[in-house]
């Protein structure tokens, strides 16, 4: 009985195996020779008059190509396949032999691994599904965005606890209306501080403000605007105000009146005070985009009544400006050659009633070259000692002299070198003229997608001028000025080293570096170290002082878009010969967001939040812990 | 009778004669104590003589010593004395024996005393007006204490009530003169707070006494906000602010009512005045301290050279920069430092600010962004004068945040922004603040003002819809870049970038197109020729308010744009054994089996990669790759096709494969069996 089963059992296994292979197999065992871009293939042949046939497949495919095996002069069978055009790194191949009679035997199947060392590209194809369209929804009248935001403390042992809440809070209303050439805007926000800085901030604060109104090439504008000019005239000029332009293709209007500061608590709407604004005009026209011409006047009176400015000059601000000034396009806009003349009359003072004013003039004219991979720029600017703008608190007046820039962009490599020869001080009667050169050359590169490095390197040297008779040479001041950078990006994370040294000679070595990382561990953990180091020699002495510091800032996802507990924490170490400080923080908060359970209608949150601090100073230490709870919410 | 009265008014007038003879300077007149006053006589015998002054002191020596020459005496007491100058007896005498002059010397000495109304336990002051050893005078309270060997003023507290004489006695405390006598009343206790002086100014010390408490140690309270402190009744105090303050006392530990005293506490008048405000190295400088409390000052001169000195200074800076002087009173005892600035004109790496602006990259002290937005850096603006080295902190939330060290030139606007990654942190929702410190120049003094910055307790990132991340799309086939409305957003911009940085770094030199259509773009043939093509392009969405500051972003999409337009041809059909196969028009009619395709394809751009897929009636057949293909070049193959069907249908694919793969070439065969 066993026998029979035995007899059964081996029958069936004989015949599965021979059931693979339709054709009674050959037993040829076959020579592989690897070569250069070449898989050589051969059989020494039973049979004289045999046709064989070499079937071969390489990865990702179910069929076999089919080639006829040659026989060479030594008898042998053989096959020679190029592997430049083969995809992927194995191969399985048969030999299939077919005799006079017509009868087929098969060889059995054999693997060549790593026949090239050369990457194939995976072979995908996009996913061609359709997005969802977006439906048009019903549009409020206006739309309304709020936030609120409450703390309050459960417990405080800080020296200078404070204010016992927060509660801060911005509403912002707004209503955008494009409809052929038209175009409305009205968009104002407004915040609601506390605890807040009396002297500088008020309970509800205007933070924003725009109406405007366009049509075509003509845009009236009343609220935060930006007024840009030129530098001696207005440069960045953003302030609450009123602005109307027209800017056609031949012919240009820019008329504005703005307060000369910028408002930052509930200060009106944006109406100027009578001695704190700034009105200004221009006109100008374009010939094609060849030539622009631009004049303009502007007036205005100031007090330096800025909550974002310091300042120890002098109050009490007021002067006039005239200014003309072109642009030409040449050569297809690789030349352009530009100019500008100004005249001022301008005066400060500690009080109002001092004020005086004193005309004087500026210019500038320059070119810039831009072609293919190379950019040269230069400019000669000669500004007068008592010229000034009211529209411009960063002016740098009484200098003259030449700047220069080479630039060399190729793809993703740029090296630029500049030159810097200017005087300054040239009518200041306190100060002796200084004369200034500096050179400098720095280059940036990205590496691939991912990698970006860069350097820096300059040398400037300031004197007085020898003509003035007051200093001799050897007063020069030399600044030698190094850095370099590396910094890699990939999706959410991103590292950066910063190296540099600066080295006033005779005076101060400083030495700085800081590495910043940011990391991100999926949606479950946001990691942001920063670790920067200082240390600054003062030559004279040899004394030094160093500082450290560690600022972590962090996210960690308990239930993504429900729970997560941020962590920051940061220390300093202050070291010099005459003391040594040191202070640290950490803080640690639980945060429940509840946006998804309200189907993101209206997003509240609920936080519980501790921090920790404390300091050294010599000998002496502080320590506190706040503790506090806050709620958010926002739609 | 007329003889008697002759020889009366003789007699009366040889009597008078006699009398008369001791002559006085001052010779009328009020003599005071103390004072000189000269004696002489106008007859002499030249005999031994001696003057009695009459208060016990004697002048002794030949009588031509007193003769017509004023010998001087002192009187220590007042009171009226008879100076008596004897002559020894004399044979023949033509003088008198005896002469005798009546002196009345006056008392101009007294005491004063402060306050007039003493109580008990008061600290009496008694002072010695016209003393003649006014170092050196015995005092006798009247209360069984003596003080000897003290000056004119002195300060006295009595135990009891009562009434109670004072002696104080001059010429070295001699206790055998007269004193100059004072009777005081000295009421019973009284509880009392005494100050000195009585109206000071800031910073000047007072002393603050406890009267009359039955506790040497009493809780103080200041009324100046400076904590609750036990001392004794005898305090020290100095207010750092002007004004009006109640001080209030009580006995530490026992039940009593609270003893309040108003002072008013006058403004500080100390000043610094500089001889000029700006001046050169080597120039001399005056520095003056005005009303200034005590004889010496304590100058630092902000060049580490401290020194103590007088009120008027003069010194000499050996290097240029911005020094800040300053001079404490009392030489040093006062902690109230007062300062004034002097720039030293000269070139030193020591940089000047004169104008600097802080605010957040909307131009504004304020801003409000989702969590997690990349969308905000606070930026700071410097006006400098001179070139040297800058260095500072950011400060987040009271936390150094960041660290800067910065060359600056002269003539250049530095502007120093916080870093970009990572950035402020944006985690927790409510309000942060941000400030920054600087270290350095040392010399400025500077406070900037506090941003402020509101993170929204949601994040607010735009979905992009089409195309796809990772798209690869043939250069024909213009994308329609279209995403999702993202809350608060007015107005769109779309960024294209040939690598990932500018868009990651929001790198200002990146040109951002505004999107006309809202939640789409449609670029113009000039936006689409200007994309690089079969490289990887990287793309960008962000939301704007109507100031246009960025209030959302996508993420950074990536796409390909690949020209199409790969050309598979077929040179030669054939039999296994190499024997052409004539075909026409993409048809072959054929008995052999399998065939043997020989063909090439060509591409009109560079390739990493193609592909060519071969299909016989949609099953694969083979797969072949093409590396590093050039432009236009021809790369053959060759690939066997079974032909045992009826019909077949050849399809070669040219794939560009780019992850994910494109077709960008197809050819067709037909194949026949004969």
């Amino acid at each position: 009985m066993i026998k029979k089963i035995s007899f059964v059992f081996s029958f069936c296994l004989f015949s599965i195996l021979l059931s693979g292979q339709k054709f009674p197999s050959a037993n040829y065992l076959p020579l592989v020779e690897k070569q250069n871009n070449h898989i050589n293939i051969s059989i020494k042949p039973l049979k004289a008059r045999a046709i064989f046939f070499l079937h071969y497949r390489t990865d990702g495919m179910k069929n076999f190509q089919i080639r006829k095996m040659h026989v060479n002069s030594s008898g042998v069978v053989c096959h020679q396949i190029s592997t430049e055009n083969l995809y992927g790194k194995n191969m399985e191949y048969f030999i299939v032999e077919k005799a006079e009679n017509g009868t087929e035997s098969i060889s059995l199947t054999h693997t060549i691994s790593s026949f090239t060392k050369k990457e194939s590209p995976e072979i995908y194809f996009q996913d061609t599904a359709a997005p969802p369209v977006q439906s048009r929804k019903w549009e409020a009248p206006v739309n309304v965005n709020a936030s609120l935001s409450t703390s309050t403390k459960i417990s405080d042992n800080s020296e200078y606890p404070g204010q016992n809440y927060t509660a801060n809070g911005n509403l912002r209303i707004f209503r955008n209306i494009s409809k052929n050439d038209y175009q409305f805007d009205f968009d104002t926000s407004f915040a609601h501080i506390d605890p807040r800085n009396q002297d500088t901030e008020s309970l509800i604060n205007l933070s924003s403000m725009m109406i405007r109104l366009k049509k075509g090439e003509m845009q009236l504008e009343v609220g935060d605007v930006s007024v840009n000019e030129t530098e001696f005239t207005t440069s960045y000029l953003n302030r609450r105000g009123l602005r109307f332009e027209l800017n056609g293709k031949t012919l240009y209007l820019n008329s504005f009146y703005t307060n000369s500061q910028q408002k930052t608590g509930f200060d009106g709407y944006g109406v100027p005070a009578a001695n704190a604004g700034i009105f200004g005009a221009t006109a100008g026209f374009n010939l094609k985009s060849i030539l622009k011409v631009r004049g303009m006047f502007m007036t205005g009176k100031d007090t330096l009544d800025s909550k974002t400015v310091y300042s120890n000059e002098n109050p009490f601000r007021a002067g006039d400006i005239f200014s003309l000034w072109g642009e030409m396009n040449m050569f297809k806009s690789r030349l352009q050659v530009s100019g500008e003349i100004s005249s001022s009359n301008y005066g400060s003072a500690q009080e109002n009633d001092e004020l005086q004013k004193e005309s004087d003039t500026a210019w500038k004219a320059g070119i810039k070259y831009n072609y293919g991979i190379l950019s040269f720029s230069t400019d000669y600017e000669e500004i007068g000692g008592l010229f000034n703008s009211i529209a411009n608190l960063f002016l740098q007046n009484d200098r003259e002299g030449l700047n220069s820039n080479i630039g060399l962009n190729i793809k993703t490599f740029s090296w630029n070198i500049s030159y810097l020869d200017k005087k300054n001080y040239i009518q200041n009667p306190l100060q002796d003229m200084l004369h200034q050169k500096r050179v400098g050359t720095s280059f940036n590169w990205g590496l691939g997608s991912h990698f970006r490095i860069g350097g820096e390197a300059s040398r400037d040297n300031l004197d007085y001028d020898s003509s003035t008779g007051l200093q001799t040479s050897s007063s020069d001041m030399s600044t030698n000025n190094y850095t370099a950078s590396i910094g890699y990006m990939a999706g959410s994370n991103g590292i950066n080293l910063n190296l540099g040294k600066t080295e006033s000679i005779n005076f101060t070595s400083n030495l700085n570096a800081a590495l910043a990382l940011n990391l991100r561990f999926g949606q479950f953990m946001t990691l942001n170290p920063t670790l920067s180091y200082q240390s600054n020699e003062n030559l004279a002495d040899g004394s030094t002082s160093t500082i450290y510091n560690f600022y972590l800032n962090s996210e960690i996802t308990f239930i993504p878009q429900y729970f997560t507990l941020t962590l920051s924490a940061s220390y300093m170490n202050n070291e010099s010969e005459f003391n040594k400080s040191s202070n640290w923080t950490a803080g640690a908060n639980l945060n429940f967001f509840m946006a998804q359970i309200f189907n993101n209608k209206v997003r509240p949150s609920l936080s519980i939040k501790s921090q920790f601090q404390g300091a050294k100073y010599g000998n002496i230490e502080s320590n506190s812990a706040i503790f506090s709870l806050q709620a958010d919410i926002s739609f | 009778m007329k003889k008697i009265i002759f020889l009366v008014l003789v007699v009366i007038c040889a009597m008078l004669s006699l009398i008369a003879t001791i002559i006085t300077n001052p010779s009328s007149g009020t003599v005071y104590v103390g004072q000189n006053i000269g004696a002489q006589i106008n007859c002499i015998d030249y005999c031994p003589s001696t003057m009695f002054w009459g208060d016990g002191t004697t002048t002794s020596g030949s009588d031509d010593f007193f003769y017509l020459t004023f010998r001087y005496h002192i009187y220590r007491n007042p009171g009226t004395f008879t100076m008596h100058f004897r002559r020894s007896p004399f044979t023949t005498p033509s003088c008198l024996v005896d002469e005798y002059k009546s002196v009345t010397i006056l008392e101009n000495r007294s005491i004063t005393v402060s306050p007039a109304q003493p109580s008990v336990g008061l600290p009496i002051t008694f002072t010695a007006i016209n003393f003649k050893t006014p170092t050196d005078i015995t005092w006798d309270m009247g209360d069984g204490t003596t003080y000897t060997h003290r000056g004119t003023t002195i300060t006295h507290t009595y135990a009891t009530d009562g009434s109670y004489r004072i002696r104080a006695f001059d010429w070295n405390g001699d206790t055998k003169t007269t004193p100059v006598s004072l009777t005081l009343k000295v009421a019973p206790v009284l509880r009392v707070i005494t100050c000195s002086p009585e109206m000071p100014r800031v910073d000047q010390p007072v002393d603050i006494r406890a009267v009359g408490f039955k506790s040497d140690s009493i809780d103080w309270n200041f009324g100046d906000g400076s904590p609750l402190q036990t001392y004794s009744t005898l305090v020290s105090h100095r207010y750092q602010n002007p004004g009006t303050f109640i001080i209030t006392a009580k006995e530490h530990g026992m039940e009593a009512a609270l003893e309040s005293k108003a002072i008013i506490v006058l403004p500080e008048n100390r000043s610094l005045v500089l001889s000029i405000p700006e001046l050169r190295m080597d120039e001399p400088l005056t520095v003056t301290a005005l009303n200034f409390r005590g004889q010496l000052i304590l100058w630092d001169f902000g060049d580490g050279t401290v020194v103590s000195g007088p009120a008027t200074m003069t010194h000499i800076y050996k290097l240029p920069g911005n020094y800040l002087i300053i001079a404490r009173d009392e030489n040093g005892a006062s902690e109230k430092k007062i300062q004034a600035s002097v720039k030293i004109l000269g070139i030193n790496d020591q940089v000047n600010l004169e104008i600097a602006e802080i605010t957040l990259d909307n131009g504004k002290y304020y801003k409000v962004v989702p969590k997690k937005s990349k969308n905000i850096r606070a930026i700071l603006k410097m006006k400098m004068r001179g070139t040297g080295i800058v260095s500072g902190y950011w400060i987040v939330n009271n936390q150094p945040f960041e660290f800067f060290n910065e060359t600056v030139y002269q003539g250049q606007i530095k502007t120093i922004l916080t870093r970009e990654i990572p950035g402020l942190p944006v985690f927790d929702p409510g309000m942060h603040t941000i400030t920054v410190q600087l270290t350095r120049p040392e010399s400025e003094t500077v406070v900037f003002p506090t941003l402020r910055y509101f993170v929204l307790p949601y994040e607010n990132e735009i979905t992009t819809l089409t195309p796809r991340d990772g798209a690869i799309i043939k250069e024909d086939e213009m994308a329609n870049f279209s995403w999702q409305n993202v809350l608060g957003g007015s107005y769109y911009q779309i960024a294209f970038a040939n690598s990932l940085f500018p868009l990651l770094r929001d790198d200002p030199s990146e040109k951002w197109l505004d999107c006309p259509g809202g939640l789409n773009f449609i670029p113009d043939a000039e936006t689409w020729s200007a994309i690089q093509r079969n490289k990887w392009t990287y793309w960008k969405v962000r939301g704007l308010d109507s100031n246009k500051n960025v209030l959302a972003a996508s993420s950074v999409q990536e796409m390909k744009i690949i020209i199409p337009g790969a050309a598979v041809g077929i040179q030669k059909i054939s039999d296994m054994d190499g024997n052409s196969i004539e075909f026409v028009n993409g048809i072959t009619v054929s008995r052999a089996d399998p065939l043997l395709l020989h063909g090439y394809l060509t591409y009109p751009a560079e390739a990493e990669y193609l592909i060519l897929q071969v299909y016989a009636n949609e099953n694969k057949i083979d797969q072949l790759l093409f590396r590093d293909v050039k432009k236009e070049e021809k790369r053959f193959f060759e690939t066997s096709v079974p032909n045992s069907e009826k019909e077949s249908r050849i399809l070669f694919q040219v794939l560009k494969s780019s992850s994910p793969s494109l077709i960008i070439g197809i050819l067709e065969l037909h194949l026949k069996k004969d």
